[in-house]
């Protein structure tokens, strides 16, 4: 597969890079990396190799030895009888080779698709760094041709100056602006009656439009399974954090709050904004709605018109992000499979 | 790449992986092997049949020609 190709190439570079900066850290990580991906490609020659084993063991099964057929035959029988007393524990054999091979066939596809989502991932992670990049300097080389354009220091200075002054509520008005867009759109007949240095510094900005529009095509196709890996992947961090709570009474006291009939929080005591607090300042990306929310999830009946002990209530907080994560792990897995079946 | 790990972990665990694939793969050679002998009792019966009948005739050969 020209992927595979793609993914060896870019390490032999990766490696070379590495050997060359003398990154001995580097190549250590390299080598574990590498070692990473290698367990798929074992995988699956593994599983291949077993697929083939079984398919052989179900030939040979089914197959009546020569000597047999000799038997057989010389005994006064044939083998279309024989045939037709064995077509039941044939289909068996058959069967049971199809359900293995299936099985099997299944691991690898599995196995595939992670090798190449994660490979793929990878790519779109460098990318996307790749198009910020060059996101800025796009903006940058707007920046050089207005420069450019107006060709004055002391005008530039000035100019500067009065779009400062109309604020960025009015950054559509800025002069900077207004010609930037001039010159981002000019034709070529435009351009052509510019000074040398303008159309210089224009070839720059196209250039760099260029790289970045590449960068972004070539991200666009993975975006939806890069955010849904990207989303898993916050969920999973805010559950460690939430595992790491600690959520003795050092923290909470022995405050307590409660939820009332319609299962709304009600202020018993002041412990309910400790709470969202406590939650805020450990950055759960967690606010009070979602808290409420969780709270007065149907699936939490038996929270309400309850007092509870805050280790109650982390175990509700925690209970939501998991089943955010059954979710988000099920969009993940729904992306990958899309994206499988789109090809690479 | 420790990011890519905690999702590897997730998803799958490889040598969870192999040993699910040597169970089927165990299971699927025992049970084939097992319905390769159930066949050769099958066929050997068969034949023990043929040679039954074809001594009985024999017999009946013998009898017929000696009992005249």
């Amino acid at each position: 597969m020209s992927f595979n190709n793609n993914e060896k190439q870019s390490l032999e570079n990766d490696l070379a890079r590495l050997g060359h900066e003398n990154d001995t850290e580097g190549i250590r990580r390299f080598v574990e990396d590498v070692e990473l991906l290698g367990g798929y490609e074992d995988l699956i020659a593994m599983a291949q190799e077993k697929i083939n084993e079984i398919e052989a063991a179900s030939v040979s099964a089914q197959r009546i030895e020569p000597a047999v057929v000799e038997e057989i035959t010389n005994a006064g029988g044939s083998v279309e009888v024989v045939d037709q007393m064995t077509a039941e524990v044939d289909a068996e054999i058959e069967d049971t080779e199809g359900r293995a091979t299936e099985t099997i066939q299944h691991q690898i596809d599995v196995a595939k698709k992670e090798q190449i989502q994660f490979a793929t991932l990878e790519t779109y992670d460098e990318e996307k760094e790749k198009s910020k990049k060059r996101f800025s300097e796009i903006s940058d080389s707007e920046t050089r041709l207005y420069k450019a354009f107006i060709a004055d220091d002391t005008l530039y200075a000035k100019l500067q100056e009065f779009d400062a002054s109309l604020g960025a509520t009015a950054a559509g008005f800025q002069i900077q602006n207004v010609l930037k867009n001039f010159l981002r759109s000019a034709s070529k007949e435009t351009i052509v009656s510019m000074p040398p240095e303008v159309q210089k510094e224009i070839e720059l900005y196209q250039l760099a439009k260029a790289d970045y529009e590449d960068s972004v095509n070539k991200i666009k196709p993975i975006e939806k399974l890069a955010e849904a890996r990207n989303s898993l992947e916050a969920i999973n961090a805010v559950l460690s954090k939430i595992d790491e709570m600690k959520i003795g009474d050092s923290i909470y006291g022995k405050k307590r709050f409660e939820l009332n009939e319609l299962g709304q929080i009600r202020e018993a005591t002041e412990t309910k904004s400790m709470l969202f607090d406590q939650v805020r300042s450990h950055d759960y990306s967690l606010n009070p709605f979602q808290l409420e929310s969780t709270m007065t999830d149907p699936s939490n009946e038996q929270y309400l018109n309850k007092i509870l002990t805050a280790q109650e209530v982390v175990t509700m907080v925690k209970a939501y992000w998991t089943k955010k994560q059954e979710l988000a792990a099920e969009i993940y897995k729904k992306e990958i499979d899309t994206f499988s079946q789109q090809g690479i | 790449m420790l990011r890519y790990l905690s999702i590897i972990n997730y998803f799958m665990d490889i040598k969870k992986e192999e040993k699910s694939i040597e169970a089927v793969y165990d299971n699927a050679l025992e049970q084939i092997h097992t319905l390769k002998n159930k066949k050769k009792t099958i066929i050997r019966s068969y034949i023990d049949v043929l040679v039954g009948k074809k001594i009985a005739s024999i017999k009946n050969i013998i009898i017929n020609k000696f009992s005249k």
